[in-house]
């Protein structure tokens, strides 16, 4: 036993000292062009090399060899943040069903990130293409031909249409008995009906016009497709412990040991293009420290993260050998500075025009550090919109402290002096005085309290407008503050930036006011007809509108978004970075990732 | 017969600011065999410090120690372990001085079994003999501290000094925690057994009264010093010393506010004012 | 030791049990903030009123608060604690699997840290201003005032990571997800955290008993029993140690009681699944029926005991007498 641990001990320590050695960017061995595939040719060559001069080891030509046939191979283990990120999931079934991100479940479509300035992309899964009726009240999806579920059953479009009916009828509250009720069944209360015409072709009747249908399935929160072969049976939801797990993926369920770890492995029958890894092993680290202990070691391949890790801690392992870092743009938090628009002095539009020439965005960035760029659009992120962000509205909220000033007076402020410190004095003759509360997801990284550091200097030290209080408060009261302080900040993750359609965020919506108690009757009505519209180059112009009436009335100013670092084990696999930045998901990126060290062969 | 010469304990007190208190400041005096010194004084003045120095319970730091013509200061530890039983003492609070754990029986066995005084048929022959010379009998052997009375209690330490046969007792304050009545039983217990042993005694007390009746000769304490030493009727019928004097005055009047503090010379001289009674010149 | 007296303090134990039951009841309801509403608003930016209302229309959460109350009690004596709200399973499961993961490290750490505070604290307590007394004191001091998560982190980073002798977190190796999990390969990842959570509660112990000896070298049965030329490790042993021991009795039944809670942090950074972690989830999530399981749990651990220190101590203190209330 302790024979194990000394041999343990020692791998490691070889495993480090060839970190060491080795260049960070190592290759498959064989591959002598670079292009990650070892080409029957340069398997030959490899052979040779390995019969003649003996220059690549067995284990490296095994390698090689998966490599050019394509067979999965070795192990790569990935660490996450919570047993949450473990199969089976729990937490999962009584939201959206199967879990739609553990790479054994797929549903029709994932999302893509846009190329900057491009258009919408999306990548198919269980469905090869689709298309709706010009008025989007039909979507058709044609499903891929070749897939099954991981027990074999084929999978058709009865498992799709299934789903729907699973959530329609897991959607009553009132059903008999607890724990029947699917919290996410919301996701298709657009849907009217679902028809089959064949096995591969589905056909989802919208009650209302639905542009974005493809947008739903895909993302916040998105849904898997449910084998219905064995979900037929299941009543209770909520309750429903599975153990088997059978899903289309490429990946099918191995095993668990609770609360730490869980393994997937390489399904020989996956429809799509068959992963280069033959295992996939998470590694519950609760820690951020320890993840990166693990990675630096060698023990884990990559971290995975909504967020990736924090900019402070990437860049401290950026030149750690072995170990990559891909930077996503703007694939963190964006972060505003909002105004409550209907609590003095935010209700007064030319106030908050004014300030928005006021945020130092230069200046947050720089204290918040490696990864922060400032936000030149009035609400969506040219990395995550593409083409859908108005160039029109661009700019328009640069910091000039004397434009702000300006447009202060014009609105009935009086900049005054007092023990010679600035003082504003509001149009009805008292000094302005402002309260902001810190909580909320702008509290990430402390990054509220640099805004605030850096608001202070201008809006205090210049502007005369007192900032009172910054009070802590708890996330769960931080609704009411907002209610009853005219600024506050947020920090919504990057992807309530990519849509024009995301613009409903400042709608006064039917469920009652919004974050910002923003109430404009042109863009209330405007984003009615935005969701009723179906014709692209029409929802592209009520898009453009909007951000003109934001660019207008500055509900908020954006401040900066937050890049994404994401670190993985760049002498082990290869392959990341396209998969990191291109998105689509866990899935693709450990689909299309290879093995380039015999190592990770060894440990499987 | 008990010779102290010169004896010197000092503690030494704060963290920040070390000082150090002389609790003993040179002490010299002789007890002859089979007699009761009495040591008096006002509490604090090292009365129980010098008790526990002679026995080497607390170190001494300078002086000499003489116990039957065997030098207690020139010992090593395991040596002077072997002679501890020779030598033994009473706390005022018989209470605390007996492990609440242990019964009566084991409390005055134990001395027994760890000097190997007998076979186990022995030693238990033995305790039941002690515990009715102190005036208790064999039913109280089962019993333990809180179980009985202070009274008891003392006599059970008592019991428990006499099993070692000791040839010198430190008794410090042994009754002031009792009740009149009972402190008479147990003075009268003390002294009938000192004789009966033939112990010699030092016996400290703040009572002059107490002092009259179980001392032959009588020291005065102050400060770590003895400012006055002599036979019980010369010093406490003919005080010399101003500070016995006011002793003495305090006991009749009932007791006062507490003593004025009185010059004390640096390096102080003793005269001898009638023979055996030495007393420090005053300022 | 009698009946009467057992039945009174099971009486009294059963009232205290029934008012934490209802303080925690309403304290958890006063909590702001509510799972459902918190997870909508986490995925949709608005938590959709209905969706809100079906939720704890499901779960009972909209009936008058009486109601639920009453339910609430109903089921904890019945021992149905429902489900719990992120694991879906049953509250009970959840909360025994954590307990053994938390007993695994919590057990041998505080058997350890009682067994060397008390060692070591007679030791220095006894030889009280020796140069060993002073260097034990003193790295106590300094143990105890370092932050405990930073400890655990350090910890980790030199015995890990640097020296490279055990794992960086976790329970078991991933080769246990082929082969099963191995007693002995458990045992290599308890060893850090065990350790840490050795450092954090020896210091407690240390001190206690250490000032509980300097009391009881203090006594005059110890100066007795020196003026009777017992050895010095004789009187240690039979009269000292015992006696000094009492003070422990309570502190080694809480903190017994205390192990079930676990260590959030010793938790978080060995990645350890326990209890610590597992309260922190549920309470950052609004998770109810979990919660209100866990709390459970504690009061039943803390209210055991409390009469097992009652039960223990006539047994080693003979002045104590329970039930005589003469």
């Amino acid at each position: 036993m302790t024979g194990r641990y000394i041999q343990k001990i020692l791998v490691c320590c070889a495993v480090l000292l060839l970190a060491c050695c080795v260049p960070a960017a190592a290759g498959i061995p064989g591959d002598t062009d670079g292009d990650t595939v070892v080409s029957e040719k340069e398997l030959a060559t490899a052979i040779l090399d390995h019969l003649t001069a003996g220059r690549l080891s067995a284990d490296e030509l095994s390698l090689a060899a998966h490599n050019s046939l394509h067979l999965p191979y070795g192990q790569l283990v990935v660490a996450v943040a919570g047993d949450r990120y473990l199969i089976p999931a729990t937490s999962y079934i009584d939201q959206k069903g199967v879990p739609a991100d553990s790479l054994i479940y797929e549903g029709l479509v994932t999302k893509l990130r846009p190329k900057e300035g491009g258009p919408k992309e999306y990548l198919g899964w269980l469905a090869e293409r689709w298309e709706s009726s010009d008025d989007a009240m039909t979507w058709t999806f044609y499903l891929v031909r070749n897939a099954a579920w991981h027990d074999g059953t084929p999978f058709t479009s009865a498992d799709v249409r299934f789903t729907y009916e699973y959530f329609r009828d897991h959607g009553n509250p009132d059903a008999p008995g607890a724990g029947a009720y699917l919290v996410n069944s919301a996701i298709f209360k657009n849907v009217a009906s679902v028809e089959c015409p064949d096995d591969y072709t589905v056909v989802f009747h919208m009650k209302s016009c639905a542009p974005l249908f493809p947008e739903t399935l895909a993302t916040g929160p998105g849904i898997a497709v449910f084998p219905a072969h064995i979900w037929r049976d299941i009543d209770l939801p909520s309750t429903y412990i599975d153990t088997a797990h059978i899903g289309t993926g490429p990946f099918a369920y191995g095993s668990t040991i609770p609360g730490t770890l869980s393994k997937v492995t390489a399904y020989e029958g996956y429809h799509g293009e068959k992963p280069y890894v033959r295992e996939v092993v998470t590694k519950n680290y609760e820690d951020e420290d320890a993840q990166i202990l693990a990675l630096r070691r060698g023990d884990v391949d990559f971290i995975s993260g909504e967020f990736g890790l924090s900019p402070r801690k990437a860049e401290a392992l950026k030149d750690a050998p072995g170990i990559g870092i891909c930077r996503i743009p703007s694939g963190g938090q964006a972060f505003e500075v909002a105004f409550t628009s209907d609590v003095y002095p935010a209700t007064i539009p030319e106030f908050r025009r004014a300030l928005s020439h006021a945020v130092n965005r230069e200046r947050v960035c720089w204290l918040v550090g490696e990864g922060a760029r400032p936000t030149e659009t009035v609400f969506l992120l040219p990395a995550l919109a593409g083409d859908q962000v108005n160039p029109a509205t661009n700019g328009l909220f640069s910091y000039d402290i004397a434009e702000a000033k300006r447009q202060l007076a014009r609105a009935g402020f009086n900049l005054t002096e007092e023990n010679g410190r600035p003082v504003l004095l509001g149009p009805d003759g008292k000094p302005v005085e402002i309260t902001i509360p810190l909580a909320g997801k702008a509290s990430t990284n402390a990054v509220d309290q640099k805004i605030v550091a850096v608001l202070k200097e201008d809006w205090e030290g210049k502007l005369g407008i007192r900032i009172v209080e910054t009070p802590q408060v708890d996330d769960s009261v931080y609704l009411d503050w907002i209610a009853k302080t005219a600024v506050h900040f947020d920090g919504m993750p990057g992807r309530w930036h990519e849509d024009i359609d995301r613009l409903d965020n400042f709608q006064r919506s039917p469920l009652g006011e919004n974050y910002y108690h923003f109430d404009n009757e042109t863009f209330n009505g405007l984003i009615t007809e935005l969701k009723s519209t179906a014709d692209p180059d029409k929802r592209e112009e009520i898009g453009f509108e909007l951000q003109e009436i934001l660019a207008e009335e500055v509900p908020c100013i954006p401040v900066f978004s937050q890049d994404a670092f994401m670190a993985y084990r760049s002498d082990r696999f290869v392959g990341w970075d396209a998969a990191l930045l291109g998105g689509g998901g866990n899935i693709r990126l450990f689909s299309e990732i290879r093995p380039a060290s015999a190592e990770v062969g060894l440990r499987a | 017969m008990i010779e102290v010469t010169d004896l010197e304990t000092c503690f030494s007190t704060g963290f920040i600011r070390r000082r150090v208190v002389r609790a003993v400041d040179g002490v010299s005096f002789r007890i002859e065999e089979g007699e009761t010194l009495g040591l008096v004084g006002e509490s604090g003045c090292g009365k129980t410090t010098l008790g526990r120095s002679i026995l080497r319970l607390v170190e001494p730091d300078r002086g000499r120690i003489v116990v039957d013509g065997t030098d207690v200061t020139a010992l090593s530890r395991s040596e002077l372990r072997c002679f501890r039983p020779r030598m033994q003492m009473i706390f005022q609070d018989a209470y605390t001085s007996l492990n609440p754990r242990m019964r009566v029986r084991e409390s005055v066995a134990e001395p027994l079994k760890i000097h190997r005084m007998g076979s186990r048929t022995d030693i238990d022959r033995r305790v039941r003999e002690l515990i009715e010379e102190v005036g208790l009998n064999e039913e109280h052997l089962n019993r333990r501290p809180y179980e009985l009375s202070g009274g008891q209690n003392q006599r059970v330490v008592l019991a428990r000094v006499l099993a070692l046969k000791p040839r010198f007792l430190v008794a410090d304050e042994p009754t002031s925690a009792l009740d009149v009545s009972v402190q008479a039983q147990i003075l009268n217990l003390i002294r009938d057994l000192g004789h009966d042993y033939r112990m010699t005694c030092l016996y400290i007390s703040h009572d002059l009264g107490v002092t009259r009746a179980m001392s032959s000769r009588v020291a005065v304490m102050l400060e770590g010093r003895i400012v006055e030493i002599g036979r019980t009727a010369d010093v406490l019928d003919r005080p010399s010393h101003p500070y016995t004097r006011r002793l003495v005055d305090a006991s009749l009047t009932g007791p006062c506010a507490s003593l004025e503090r009185l010059p004390l010379p640096a390096a102080p001289t003793t005269v001898e004012v009638r023979s055996g009674h030495w007393v420090e010149e005053t300022v | 030791m009698n009946g009467i007296y057992l039945l009174k303090r099971l009486i009294t134990s059963f009232a205290a049990f029934c008012i934490a039951v209802t303080i925690m009841f309403a304290l958890l309801r006063l909590m702001p903030g509510d799972y459902i509403t918190m997870y909508l608003e986490a995925i949709y930016r608005y938590a959709p009123p209905d969706v809100v209302e079906a939720f704890n229309h499901v779960y009972g959460l909209d009936r008058p608060i009486l109601e639920q109350y009453v339910i609430y009690l109903l089921d904890a004596f019945r021992g149905n604690w429902g489900y719990s709200f992120i694991y879906k399973v049953p509250v009970l499961t959840v909360i025994g699997e954590r307990l053994v993961w938390t007993l695994i490290l919590l057990l041998p750490a505080t058997i350890l840290a009682t067994l060397a505070g008390i060692g070591i604290g007679a030791y220095s307590g006894w030889r009280r201003g020796s140069k060993t007394d002073i260097a034990l004191l003193n790295s106590m001091i300094i143990i105890r005032a370092i932050p405990s998560y930073w400890l655990a982190l350090m910890i980790l980073i030199i015995f890990a990571y640097y020296l490279n002798l055990f794992p960086l977190g976790g329970y078991v190796d991933t080769g246990a997800l082929t082969t099963g999990i191995d007693p002995l390969d458990v045992a290599n990842h308890a060893v850090l955290p065990v350790l840490t959570l050795f450092l954090f509660s020896v210091t407690g112990t240390y001190y206690l008993m250490r000032s509980s000896m300097l009391m009881t070298a203090g006594e005059d049965y110890i100066t007795t029993a020196r003026a009777k030329g017992l050895d010095e490790l004789m009187i240690l042993r039979k009269h000292a140690l015992k006696n000094a021991m009492l003070p422990m009795v309570t502190l080694i039944t809480f903190e017994c009681a205390g192990m079930i809670t676990g260590s959030i942090f010793v938790e978080t950074i060995f990645s350890w699944p326990g209890l610590g972690m597992l309260t922190y989830k549920a309470l950052a999530v609004r998770d109810l029926p979990l919660l209100q399981g866990i709390l459970l749990i504690d009061t039943l651990f803390v209210i055991a005991a409390n009469i097992a220190a009652d039960l223990i101590y006539p047994l080693v203190d003979p002045r104590v007498q329970v039930g005589d209330d003469a």
